[in-house]
């Protein structure tokens, strides 16, 4: 794998304007992500996911609603520093997105094809549908031909989600931002969406941005992972190291609250106490020091994410390798 | 799958018996559309059932009908040997006070207008009586609510977990016997989805209730269930003590549902982009052989029955076998 990043986020922060004052949504955020890589990135609700991946589009820019600041460098360009147009061509040739809900992604009054066919350039009619018939065989859908003539709402979910993840790879995206793609899908569908994923990472070499609550739909399929919580990243490691030995307390929590299919019936769940902070007034220091068991005086300072070979962990007092 | 049958029926004392419910809605035009079709199931004293399956298999019907919600097409649904189809609505409100239901959308579940401690007084309340405030202080706290805190607040005030937390006090101020629990955890983040996981595992516990607990997540359902009924479009495919689920399940479908976990590995039974038939007009015989690897002309002729193969586990298929 190429070590020159593909994506390089620093220190990227979306504040958010409310009526009860600003909402750091996305607070000192960096990373990088490799050409061709699998990165995943897992948070609850309101830990600022979202939000980070589609700032990290573009989507989000500074105006009336937000400020972003920080830097956000897609294969050389500084996507806040583009206008419009700029952003649109992005759009168009080099990030693709994929939201949660495929049933709200695609217009339903616009045929499968039209979709596909939009943000295409300089293709004939004929061959720009060529061309998204043979997307859609690419992300598995049978009988393309015909269903380029469906609307949305004659496919089902996991179709649909097919259909959204072959408009986002139209214009051949050198990144593709996942958020929540299977959350709205049965576990069997959704076992084929990661599968889709997986292998258009493997064929066509694309980056992927998986953003997940799931730690499970992460876990096996992203090469390395960030943990959020509350608008920062809490941990990064790879997918493996991550999930056997977490070093922040959080993730570690986290992990032992989920049940595992391994473990017998009736077992106790482990929980986190508290709940996340209000992010329009958020604690100083370690954000997750209300909540943690291995919290002391010097939480109370915000903790550096300090890099350790590939992991980076943002904690005063990080669990030990090995063991917890 | 099939099933019908009720071969994994149990005699003795039973909190609950359901026998071949149906559940059928009208889809215009003469059609109906077959939602359950079939299926019995019982629960004995403080064991939990777990009901499993994809969306559209009919699990939530199926809870909807068991408490009259709206009463099956067919069927019978015994609640200490009480027949609750065919009730006068007098006596089902009476009778039915010992179910309750735990709903998916805690937030949607309460009315945005009305303050915690009277959401939790409401079921005595429309029974005659308010209870005194050390009763509902007792159940706020016996959910781990503050009740100083919550009291006067409104369900927009609350966060999702918490709002759970008050629909479980909201449903034990009957005294129920028997808790229909659909998909309660499945809208809360999994940090609090562990809390209402052990908050029921414990209230169940404590009070000796029954549960039938719905939902698609494995691992979930395993967790909290005695046995676990695996449902698919309208039947039952398998019904088999939780502790076997990952290691002897043989109905095809449920081994698909295993290798589907996201922790499974790649690839493997691939069932293609098989599509879920229409429950309008679901396949003959068996309805998984549309999706099934072992399907045979024997499949699309006879409806398999459950069959009893271990000890508490049982298999509607023609070919499963361990």
């Amino acid at each position: 794998m190429n070590d020159a990043p593909l994506l390089s986020v620093d220190d990227l922060r979306t504040e958010i304007r409310t009526a009860r004052g600003p909402l750091r949504a996305v607070d000192g955020v960096s990373f990088t992500v490799r050409p061709g890589e699998m990165f995943g990135i897992v948070g609850e609700s309101g830990s600022g996911k979202s939000v980070l991946g589609r700032t990290v589009m573009g989507l989000y820019t500074s105006g009336p609603a937000m400020t972003v600041t920080g830097k956000v460098v897609l294969d050389g360009t500084d996507v806040h520093a583009l206008d419009d147009a700029g952003r649109r061509r992005l759009w168009r040739s080099r990030v693709g997105m994929v939201f949660q809900d495929p049933g709200t992604a695609l217009n339903p009054v616009k045929r499968v094809g039209r979709h596909l066919t939009e943000a295409m350039r300089g293709l004939s009619r004929a061959a720009a549908r060529d061309r998204a018939e043979e997307l859609l065989r690419l992300v598995g859908i049978p009988e393309p031909r015909r269903r380029l003539r469906q609307y949305p709402h004659e496919l089902s979910g996991g179709m649909r989600q097919r259909v959204v993840i072959a408009v986002a790879l139209a214009g051949e995206p050198s990144l593709l931002i996942a958020d929540e793609p299977t959350t709205a899908l049965d576990v069997t569908v959704q076992k084929q969406i990661l599968d889709l994923l997986g292998r258009l990472q493997a064929e066509l070499g694309t980056a992927i941005i998986l953003i997940s609550h799931d730690l499970a739909v992460v876990a096996g399929r992203a090469d390395r992972v960030a943990v959020m919580y509350a608008g920062r990243l809490a941990e990064l490691a790879p997918a493996g190291e991550l999930f056997d030995s977490p070093r922040h307390p959080y993730t570690e929590a986290l992990l032992a609250s989920v049940p595992r299919l391994g473990d017998p019936p009736h077992s106790v769940l482990r929980t986190i106490d508290g709940a996340p902070p209000d992010m329009a007034a958020p604690p100083d220091g370690c954000r997750f020091a209300p909540r943690c068991r291995h919290a002391s005086p010097a939480c109370a300072a915000p903790p550096e994410f300090a890099a350790d070979g590939a992991r980076a962990v943002a904690c005063h007092h990080p669990v030990d390798l090995g063991g917890a | 799958m099939a099933g019908t049958g009720t071969t994994h029926l149990r005699s003795g004392d039973r909190v609950l018996s359901v026998e071949d419910l149906v559940v059928e809605f009208p889809a215009g035009r003469g059609r109906r559309v077959h939602a359950v079709s079939g299926i019995s199931f019982d629960l004995l004293d403080g064991e939990t059932l777990g009901i499993l399956g994809e969306s559209g298999c009919g699990k939530s019907s199926a809870g909807r009908a068991v408490m009259q919600l709206p009463p099956p097409t067919a069927g019978s649904v015994r609640l200490h040997g009480t027949e609750l189809t065919g009730l006068a609505p007098a006596a089902l409100r009476e009778h039915r006070k010992d179910m309750q239901m735990i709903l998916q959308n805690p937030v949607a579940a309460l009315n945005p207008r009305r303050r915690v401690a009277d959401l939790v007084a409401e079921g005595p309340a429309v029974r005659g009586g308010r209870p005194d405030r050390a009763r509902i202080e007792a159940a706020l706290e016996a959910v781990g609510l503050d009740p100083a805190t919550v009291w006067d607040r409104r369900p927009h005030e609350l966060s999702g977990g918490q709002c759970q937390r008050v629909c479980i006090a909201r449903a034990l101020m009957l005294d129920p016997r028997v808790l229909i629990l659909d998909e309660p955890v499945s809208s809360l983040d999994v940090s609090v989805q562990a809390q209402i996981l052990n908050l029921l595992e414990d209230t169940g516990k404590r009070l000796g209730l029954s549960m039938v607990f719905i939902a698609h997540d494995l691992a979930v359902v395993k967790n909290v269930s005695d046995r676990i009924m695996v449902m698919y479009l309208g039947k039952v495919c398998e019904v088999i003590p939780s502790a076997a689920l990952a290691g002897s399940a043989l109905h095809p479908y449920t081994r698909l549902l295993l290798a589907s976990v996201p922790e499974a590995p790649q690839g493997g039974a691939e069932p293609g982009a098989a599509e879920l038939p229409s429950p309008l007009d679901p396949p003959s015989g068996c309805r998984f052989r549309t999706r099934c690897p072992l399907a045979t002309d024997l499949c699309a002729k006879e409806e398999p029955k459950l069959r009893r193969t271990a000890d508490g586990h049982h298999v509607a298929c023609h070919h499963a076998s361990r």
